[in-house]
């Protein structure tokens, strides 16, 4: 170990609504422990993935080990986790909470309490932490500290003296706010005697190491060549390196009881250093694993198909890459008429699914489709056998059905009074049940909802911020099932039904739905050699229709002088933009058309 | 006897249509000058390489740019030198490109002594507000004086140029420019569906929202109604975009579209020897510069294999020759190649495919369904 004794450790994570500061502040904490200089020109430092730094959000936890000296001299080494704030991400703060004594919760000086603060403020008391509560943006004009302050003391029951002020952008405050995490997270209990267990809170996969497990040393002490065996999988591996996490692996003779750090076994195969599980040791083994941590439960399925059907092979190498990155991803193999092979995939929330689909486009060099997303439904036969639906194409015929269940979940919507109408509306429009209404204070409001999760996935975040002006927040848990009235809407090009649009809808909306995807298609789809005659049909009753006309003149008339040269350039860009297209039936449509149907307008 | 074309390319014109995306600047005298070395350079250079050493020329072709701004003195020279350097039989098709808006009678003359026996007049349309849309110095009274000129001038060879899809333009005022056009007793027409070319006036006043996009139901509309007419006048239309009349088809053309090799000098100009294309700089200063400094190295590209058939498919679609069934075999798909049939997109015979005439405009969409639709490629 890096010669530090475990009361001289603190473990803490920061955990805040989206955009409230928390990778600024771990920029602020990074150049003040002197790991780095400064993080201008970068910053968000944390944020390493080319993703995550174009959206300027955080998607995967991370994790570094700073050392602090107190201005009294004594030294400590503070290990710090940056956590996501999108909804989507809640299952990877649950991880990095599992593996710290203490939150620093962050909220915004003007945007003051919002729906993932208090959800992550919950999260963060279930798994019994001490939490340093932090006004942010003290530098801003809109600040307005006192109101803020308020709504923190109500939301976790502490002294208003307790909370801090601090400005992530400027610096103000961050040195109070490393000697508060000093002083009141706790040590980790040092357990060194007790036999060796670890927590994998994150794992990446390293092309050249294999798999690199971030973790938590909860008792014991770990070193190189012990032999250690993952709980879920039973897998037996020799310890190669373990060390800290500094802005890169620093390798270390062992970690002990409290530490955190990184283990590299000889581990190569994928899949095996899952997020959440324990790590033991085969010389000295506890029998049961660590808990606290919740298997990640997708939210929306959606199929994910190479856009080229050669790259079966390499999708299926890339969703097991990235599936080690990304324990929240689901997949099993699914057969499309359309389509071809591809996986029908779980995924925590429709941005998960972007970034799923654009990790996989980019990381390993793929051109996906992926179809209409939709929940799972539960399905109960006549016969009593009850099945779990994920794709409209397995949905038992309609006669053998007895009921169809869809998932149910409780959600909470924090906006200031004045959008409360709108969203009444617009959650009402998404077959919403009104709970009840909290105030936080009077400025800011918590309406409860119980509401069907198949109405939140598809634009219902997107509406809810244009609508409030970006003001008002959503977070959500699933509480159950509810019975439904379920349609498989099925669409048709040229008469031949497209497996890889059918979707499953309300039926007091299939209507709606079928008029909108007909009128976006007929836009999207360009016009081809036939005409195109787009159907929308339950049980083959055709709901909604349009035509694209056949196209009449594709051709480059003159060759400019014997420049036969431009003339191929030209058709070899056309053709590559085909490749872009996927063979429908007889059909071209572009690849977007599939995001495309998606988006409202 | 290894037959080549050779083209001329003559890069100024009096001023620039809106649509225009072909080498051409505005003329600039002391340019001029110096250009006209350098082609009589680079021609002199060229005829003592191979395959054009040992060849033989099968048509001559002055292209621009508007070739009828050079003086008659200045064609004269030319041809003296092409006449040095090349050998071709006496009948050999020798076109000008004409601007109805640069013609003078004293010019025709003097290149229809010097040999030239074909005229290619760029008349685009008969219809003044069209003539003005596209930035042309001629009215549609240019033209008629012009074929004038060129008829007492000796010439009986006289194809000229019309625009299609204009926006703005309707069927009907683009067949009064056909039937106009035929009025006047021309032996060959060529018609051009406008493309919006990057760089020019129309790109431009596109993106500022001052033009629309031109329509291609109009032109397909347009084209149509033009094989029509043309078939009844009594003109063959042998490519895409050309019609003659019997024994009027432009030798030059065919140099093109059936991959015969053809030599290009000046600006810009391609060449092709049968395996390996070629071309001059697209400024016309860096190549009077690159005639000088021949060792400067040329843009050329090798064709592969795949890329040969490529060519071979789309320049043979285009014309009334038609497409090897055998090549067609080699590069696509059987099943393409029948549904194409089936749906009348392509039609064969005596072991040829044919697009037929109602279709032409599809062509690209044809071949790319050909082209991709052998997953070897
Ligand atoms: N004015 C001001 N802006 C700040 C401050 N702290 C953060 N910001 C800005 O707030 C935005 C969000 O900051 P991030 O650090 O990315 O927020 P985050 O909580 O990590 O966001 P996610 O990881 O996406 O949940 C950025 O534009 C920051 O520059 C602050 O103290 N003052
Ligand atoms: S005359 Fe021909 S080459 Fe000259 S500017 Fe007009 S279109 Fe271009
Ligand atoms: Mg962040």
């Amino acid at each position: 170990m890096s010669g530090v004794k475990p009361e001289q450790i603190r473990n803490f994570c920061i955990i805040a609504h989206i955009d409230h500061g928390k990778s600024t502040l771990a920029d602020r904490l990074l150049e003040l422990t002197g790991l780095v200089e400064s993080t201008e020109g970068r910053p968000q430092l944390l944020d390493d993935m080319d993703l995550e730094r174009e959206r300027g959000i955080t998607i995967k936890a991370h994790a570094v080990t700073m050392d602090y000296q107190r201005p009294d001299g004594n030294k400590y080494v503070l290990n710090l986790i940056d956590t996501p704030g999108h909804v989507d991400f809640n299952y990877e703060v649950s991880r990095s909470l599992a593996a710290c004594e203490g939150a620093v919760l962050l909220v915004d000086a003007s945007q003051g309490v919002e729906a993932q603060t208090i959800a992550n403020v919950y999260l963060a008391l279930e798994y019994d932490l001490t939490i340093v509560p932090v006004i942010n943006k003290m530098d801003l004009e809109s600040a307005r500290p006192d109101e803020v302050r308020l709504q923190i003391v109500d939301l976790i029951g502490c002294e208003p003296e307790e909370v801090l002020e601090i400005s992530a952008k400027d610096g103000t405050g961050v040195p109070e706010l490393i000697e508060a995490v000093v002083d009141t997270v706790p040590a980790p209990l040092t357990l060194l005697d007790d036999p060796l267990q670890l927590l994998i809170f994150d794992s990446i996969f390293d092309n050249y190491r294999g798999a690199i497990a971030y973790i938590r040393v909860v008792s014991g002490i770990l070193k190189p060549g012990m032999n250690v065996f993952f709980h879920s999988t039973g897998g037996k591996y020799l310890v190669d390196e373990v060390g800290l996490l500094k802005l890169d692996r620093f390798a270390a003779k062992q970690l002990v009881s409290g530490e955190v750090g990184y283990i590299i076994t000889g581990s190569k195969n994928v899949g095996e250093t899952r997020v959440g599980d324990t790590i033991g040791d085969v010389a000295n083994p506890l029998p049961e694993p660590l808990s606290g941590y919740r298997e990640p439960k997708p939210m929306v399925y959606s199929g994910l198909f190479p856009a080229d059907t050669d790259d079966y092979e390499s999708l299926k190498d890339a969703m097991a890459k990235l599936k080690l990155n990304d324990a929240s991803l689901q997949y099993e193999p699914e057969t499309s008429g359309a389509l071809g092979f591809g996986f029908r995939s779980g995924f925590l929330g429709l941005l998960h699914l972007e970034i799923v689909q654009e990790r996989l486009e980019r990381e390993y060099d793929l051109n996906l489709v992926c179809t209409v997303p939709n929940v799972k439904y539960r399905i109960t036969m006549l016969s009593g056998e009850v099945l779990y639906i994920d794709n409209p194409a397995h949905l038992p015929p309609q006669p053998n059905i007895d009921t169809v269940e869809e998932p149910i979940v409780n959600a909470q919507i924090v906006t200031p009074p004045d959008f409360i109408g709108p969203i009444m509306q617009l959650s009402t429009e998404r077959r919403g049940i009104y709970d009840n209404t909290e105030y936080l204070d009077p400025r800011r409001a918590v309406l409860h909802y119980k509401m069907p999760l198949a109405e939140i996935i598809y634009d219902f975040y997107d509406r809810l911020k244009s609508l409030s002006r970006g003001y008002a927040s959503l977070d959500y848990e699933h509480s159950g099932w509810e019975i439904t009235t379920m349609v498989k809407l099925d669409i048709l090009l040229n008469g031949e039904v497209i497996d890889a649009l059918s979707v499953l809808v309300h039926a007091d909306k299939a209507y709606a739905w079928g008029r909108r995807v007909v009128d976006k298609l007929s836009k999207i789809i360009p016009r081809q050699m036939f005409e195109v005659a787009i159907q929308a049909a339950i049980h083959s009753h055709i709901i909604a229709r349009a035509t694209v006309r056949a196209m009449r003149k594709n051709v480059l008339a003159k060759c400019y002088g014997g420049d036969v040269t431009r003339k191929r350039k030209l058709l070899e860009k056309q053709k590559e933009g085909k490749k872009r297209m996927k063979m429908l039936g007889h059909v071209e449509v572009p690849q977007e058309a599939f995001l495309a149907i998606l988006k409202s307008d | 006897m290894n037959e080549f074309a050779l083209y001329i390319h003559y890069p100024f014109c009096i001023k620039r249509c809106h649509y225009c995306g072909f080498a051409s600047a505005v003329y600039n005298r002391s340019q001029a000058v110096n250009y006209h070395k350098a082609l009589l350079k680079e021609i002199a250079i060229q005829s003592r390489q191979q395959p054009w050493q040992d060849g033989t020329l099968r048509s001559i072709y002055f292209g621009g740019g508007t070739p009828s701004l050079m003086s008659s003195e200045a064609i004269i020279e030319l041809l003296n030198v092409i006449r040095k350097s090349f050998t071709y039989p006496p009948e050999i098709e020798v076109t000008i490109e004409a601007n109805p808006g640069a013609s003078d009678r004293k010019r025709f003359n003097a290149f229809r002594k010097a040999g030239i026996n074909r005229l290619s007049i760029g008349a685009q349309s008969f219809n003044d507000d069209e003539l003005k849309l596209l930035g042309r110095i001629h009215s549609a009274k240019d033209i008629y004086t012009a074929v004038k000129k060129a008829s007492s001038a000796g010439f009986n060879n006289i194809s000229l140029d019309l625009i299609y899809g204009i926006p703005g333009q309707t069927v009907k005022s683009f067949l009064i420019s056909v039937h106009r056009a035929l009025d006047l007793n021309i032996q060959h027409l060529s018609t051009y569906a406008l493309t919006i070319e990057e760089k020019t006036r129309f790109a431009q006043m596109i993106n500022y929202g001052t033009l629309s996009q031109p329509d291609s139901d109009l032109a397909a509309e347009q084209y149509l109604e033009l094989c029509k007419i043309m078939k009844q006048a009594g003109f063959y239309h042998y490519e895409l975009t050309n019609f003659a009349r019997p024994d009027y088809q432009s030798q030059h053309n065919w140099t093109y579209w059936r991959r015969i090799p053809y030599l290009g000098v000046g600006t810009a100009a391609h060449s092709f020897d049968g395996k390996r294309r070629f071309w001059n700089p697209r400024n016309t200063d860096q190549y009077i510069r690159r005639v000088n400094t021949p060792e400067n190295g040329i843009e050329e590209e090798l064709l592969t294999e795949y890329e040969e058939l490529e060519e071979k498919v789309y320049l043979s679609l285009r014309t009334s020759d038609g497409l090897e069934m055998e090549i067609a075999q080699r590069i696509s798909s059987s099943e393409a190649i029948e549904e194409l049939l089936t749906n009348r997109f392509l039609k064969s015979r005596d072991n040829r495919l044919f697009v037929p005439e109602e279709k032409w405009l599809l062509l690209d969409e044809i071949v790319l369904k050909l082209l991709s639709s052998n997953k070897k490629f």
